[in-house]
């Protein structure tokens, strides 16, 4: 009976057949430059990503300096040489079946982790485990953080956050994981490696991100951050990882 | 655990991760009788009937005036979770629900399962659909204009309640005999006592109460003062982590004079206010932010009766308060408030032309002005500030200028000695109030705005042709009514925003076009054991605004083609009255993805569409059965009812998941109610 509760059931939809769109998600960073072409699926096409390859892809910055940027394999075009500099606005063109398609991002200074840790806490009648992310805010200028949390090598969590909540100062995240008994396959087991990135960004890379965080309840394409009509997104951004093995002994309890 | 974390994620935007009645008992919407139905000028308008009935079969045994009202032709329900009613493609947010004289904003408890009107406290109700005589305002789409009831001035009477999950008392009589009255009514749920008795929900906090009462004075043979208290509180509290509260509040002070013969003249002080508080204080994380519409008016009726022919004319003013949000999430605090002036004037005639032709004409001319003491913007194409207004304080920052034409004919005739009538009708109406909603059910997370420099009036044309018949005895009668509506400056959220986006609320809107056109036809049967009404509506619904859906028209969220509604009520015997509703809607518009991709690791959907897709039917079948005896002081009563008695589970929410590779896409649709009996004890003296 579901009464106050919520009953779940599969149905059946019959997906509107539209032309796939071409998505970009470049990046310039201290650790060098990547872009990545592929497109959209349909929905009942389950042979994962779609690679493209044969764009000419140029990377500029505000200093005059321009570079091609050379495919690559698996719709991946690189250069690892290619770093960032803290203050230097990027614009990255691709150009692709007679389209160009065009973005700009400026880059950030390094973030800093202060503090990562695993917390049970009591919801009701549960207990929900939560990752509890903590960043000392880079001082004196507006900043934004994008946080992803791989599990094991793949997408787990992520989150964006604004300095406004607490600026200059120590910053939260939280994450929620798991219930406790729960079955599926989102939670964490014991000895799962977490690898956490975290990236300072510029405010359009996360205007975009956090309209694809609300994409759930709005139900749009996130804001556009290329112009020329396709999706994705493209974003200077300086990164710091953090590992760690998750045992749940080492959660702490919410008192 | 679906509820928790999908309230969790809205807080903390976490990724993945909706001619007065008075002395009548019981509330029951049969709508007006056939006569009213075939005979009234105005075209569109339902007086409800609150009868000494049972009333349709409801959720947790509560008779609901709200609900019973979703039963009738051209109106919806807004959502399995909503007391709120949608009205000819319009929405929740475009009617206005009048509590003698005050705006109530939110109708409902518990997150809508019950509504905020105690059927005890009501007297009576009218439910205007669209088509507005000029005295009436503020409202795109309907106007639910509900009087309450007054305490008995000759003898002490009162009752008790006790359902499921809520119990409620009433008590009238004078304080001076034949002179003044008063009534008071309260009710409260008690779910939170149970929450008490279990180990791991004693901390938690979930109930509702809300507190009726009326004071009736007579002064002299022709003055009459009336004051009207009406207040509602929701509170729904996990430990100290997360806690959500609203409240309603709306008074009313009315002087009424009677002239000779039928006229009189009226003069109404008001005060309405609606709040919402939302918390969450997660290991150290703490989010608030709350938003409320408070106003203050005065009302002046005057109602003439010359002959055959009526008058009405009247003036309102009213100062508007309006906070959009105010957060506070850790160390930032930000709020958006804004005040505003609106005055209104009106004069509406009815005209009996000849034995067959009446006719109804009026305008309605209104100013709104928004005033100073807080910040206005221009706003650019991509929705940045571009520059900033600080007027001073009551200072006009700009007057919207409206005028609304209201005009009905009626045309009757018999044919074979059946009572036959044709209606025709239009009218224009203005809002200033607008509200914005992600999900297509209100919430406590909606957000107000005011018409400002930037948002103009909300301006809505409708036109309606309907043909209504009755057979000579009145048992049965027929309507068929067809609508066009047109509606200019409508507001929908951009691409990627949503309340939680920007303080500044004219970053996170687009204005637009709507427009709705259907037929509704209704056949009742009104006297014998077997009463009721088979209720259908055809209906189209449509917005479109620039920078959305890539500028074309789309289905707006409400948008759903076919309605049937069927309510039967049988008199089993002295005792037992049977009662059954059966509802029908074809699949609701709304917004699937249409392709998948990857960033940043993740599969996300591409929307190719906005409410390009249709949710699966819904239908219910709910059943009552009431046994009733009158004792010599008392009438006792028990109310036996299930609410979906197939247990068929209906769409609430769709969702889609995938595995981790972006493969096997599945779109799962969650419910919130299955079959629910229920049992009530009434007791009235």
């Amino acid at each position: 009976m579901c009464l106050l509760t919520s009953c779940e059931k599969e149905i059946d939809l019959d997906y509107h057949q539209v032309d796939p769109i071409y998505v970009v998600e470049a990046s310039v960073s201290n650790n060098g430059t990547e872009v990545r072409i592929s497109q959209t699926n349909a929905m009942d096409d389950n042979n994962g990503i779609s690679n493209i390859s044969g764009a000419k892809v140029t990377l500029s910055a505000d200093n005059g300096q321009q570079w091609d940027i050379p495919y690559s394999r698996n719709g991946f075009y690189r250069s690892s040489t290619l770093r960032g500099e803290a203050g230097t606005t990027y614009t990255i063109e691709v150009a692709l079946d007679g389209q160009h398609y065009t973005s700009t991002s400026t880059m950030q200074r390094a973030p800093t982790l202060n503090k990562f840790r695993f917390v049970w806490m009591k919801v009701a009648s549960e207990r929900i485990m939560f990752g509890d992310l903590r960043l000392q805010d880079i001082p004196n200028e507006d900043s934004w953080y994008f946080m992803h949390i791989y599990r094991n090598g793949i997408g787990y969590r992520w989150a964006v956050m604004r300095d406004d909540q607490n600026p200059n100062k120590e910053l939260q995240q939280l994450f929620t994981f798991f219930r406790e008994g729960s079955n599926d396959s989102d939670v964490l087991q014991e000895g799962d490696h977490l690898y956490i990135e975290i990236r300072a960004i510029d405010q359009r890379a996360y205007d975009y991100l956090y309209s694809m965080q609300l994409m759930d309840n709005t139900g749009t394409n996130p804001i556009p951050n290329f112009t020329g009509g396709c999706l994705g997104y493209f974003s200077a951004y300086h990164q710091i990882t953090y590992d760690c093995v998750f045992h749940v002994a080492d959660a702490e309890e919410d008192d | 655990m679906f509820i928790l974390s999908t309230l969790i994620s809205a807080l903390l935007a976490l990724p993945a991760d909706t001619i007065r009645t008075e002395q009548i008992d019981e509330v029951v919407v049969t709508s007006n009788s056939a006569r009213q139905r075939v005979l009234n000028v105005q075209a569109g308008a339902e007086q409800l009937q609150l009868k000494e009935l049972t009333a349709t079969p409801s959720l947790f045994g509560e008779n609901d005036v709200m609900r019973s009202l979703q039963l009738l032709p051209g109106v919806k329900a807004e959502s399995d979770a909503s007391s709120s009613f949608q009205v000819r493609g319009g929405t929740a947010a475009q009617n206005l629900v009048l509590f003698d004289h005050a705006p109530v904003y939110n109708v409902g408890h518990l997150a809508g399962l019950f509504s905020t009107f105690n059927e005890d406290a009501l007297g009576s109700a009218t439910l205007y659909k669209g088509l507005l005589p000029a005295q009436y305002g503020g409202a795109s789409s309907a106007v639910l204009d509900l009087t309450g009831r007054t305490g008995n001035k000759h003898d002490w009477h009162g009752g008790a309640s006790i359902g499921l999950l809520s119990a409620k008392g009433t008590i009238e009589g004078p304080i001076v005999k034949d002179k003044a009255s008063f009534l008071v009514t309260a009710r409260r749920s008690y779910l939170d006592l149970f929450l008490k008795l279990t180990d791991d929900f004693r901390h938690n906090t979930l109930y509702f109460y809300d507190i009726n009462a009326k004071l009736d004075w007579t002064l002299t043979q022709r003055d009459q003062l009336f004051l009207t208290f009406f207040t509602g509180y929701d509170r729904t509290a996990l430990e100290d982590m997360i806690d959500i509260r609203w409240n309603n509040l709306a008074s009313s002070l009315k002087w009424l004079h009677h002239f000779r013969g039928d006229s009189y003249a009226q003069t109404t002080l008001l005060y309405s206010g609606y709040h919402t508080d939302n918390g969450i204080d997660l290991l150290g994380m703490n989010i608030w932010f709350d938003g409320h519409i408070r106003q203050e008016s005065l009302r002046q009726d005057f109602h003439v009766a010359l002959g055959e022919h009526q008058f009405d004319a009247g003036f309102f003013s009213t100062l508007m308060n309006v906070k959009s949000a105010e957060w506070q999430f850790i160390n930032k605090h930000v709020k958006e408030q804004r005040r505003a002036w609106e005055n209104a004037a009106w004069i509406n005639g009815i005209f009996h032309l000849s034995d067959r032709l009446t006719a109804s004409a009026g305008l309605r001319a209104g100013t709104f002005s928004p005033l100073g003491g807080s910040l206005y913007y221009d706003i650019e194409e991509n929705g940045d500030i571009g520059w900033y207004y600080n007027y001073g304080d009551n200072q006009i920052v700009k007057t919207h200028f409206t005028l609304e034409p209201r005009a009905s004919l009626n045309y009757q005739l018999s044919i074979l000695n059946f009572p036959f009538s044709i209606k025709a009708a239009y009218a224009r109406t203005a809002q200033n109030l607008h509200a914005l909603r992600n999900q297509n059910t209100s919430t406590p997370f909606d957000r107000y705005t005011l018409s400002s420099n930037i948002v103009k009036p909300e301006i809505a044309d409708q036109f309606s042709l309907g043909f209504f018949a009755m057979t000579p005895d009145q048992a049965y009668d027929f309507s068929l009514e067809g609508y066009y509506r047109k509606v200019d400056n409508v507001l929908d959220y951009r691409d990627g925003k949503s309340f939680s986006s920007e303080i500044e609320i004219e970053r996170l809107i687009l204005p637009g076009e709507g427009k709705g056109y259907g037929a509704e036809l209704s056949v009742r049967k009104n006297t014998g054991r077997l009463t009721g009404w088979l209720a259908y509506t055809l209906s189209w619904s449509k917005t479109r605004i620039n920078g959305i859906n890539g500028g074309r028209w789309y289905d707006a969220n409400n948008d759903r083609r076919h309605d049937i509604s069927i309510v039967a009520m049988y008199q089993l015997g002295k005792r037992w009255m049977l009662n059954a509703a059966w509802v029908f809607n074809t699949g609701q518009a709304f917004t699937a993805p249409s392709g998948k991709y990857q960033i940043e690791d993740n599969w996300i959907y591409y929307y190719a569409e906005r409410n390009g897709y249709r949710a699966p039917d819904y239908h219910r079948l709910d059943i009552s059965a009431v046994w009733s005896k009158r004792y010599k002081r008392s009438t006792r009563e028990w109310v036996f009812s299930i609410y979906n008695l197939y247990n068929h589970y209906n769409p609430y929410l769709i969702n889609f998941e995938d595995s981790e590779n972006g493969a096997r896409t599945k779109a799962k649709q969650y419910s919130l109610f299955g079959i629910v009996p229920s049992i009530a004890y009434n007791i009235k003296f």
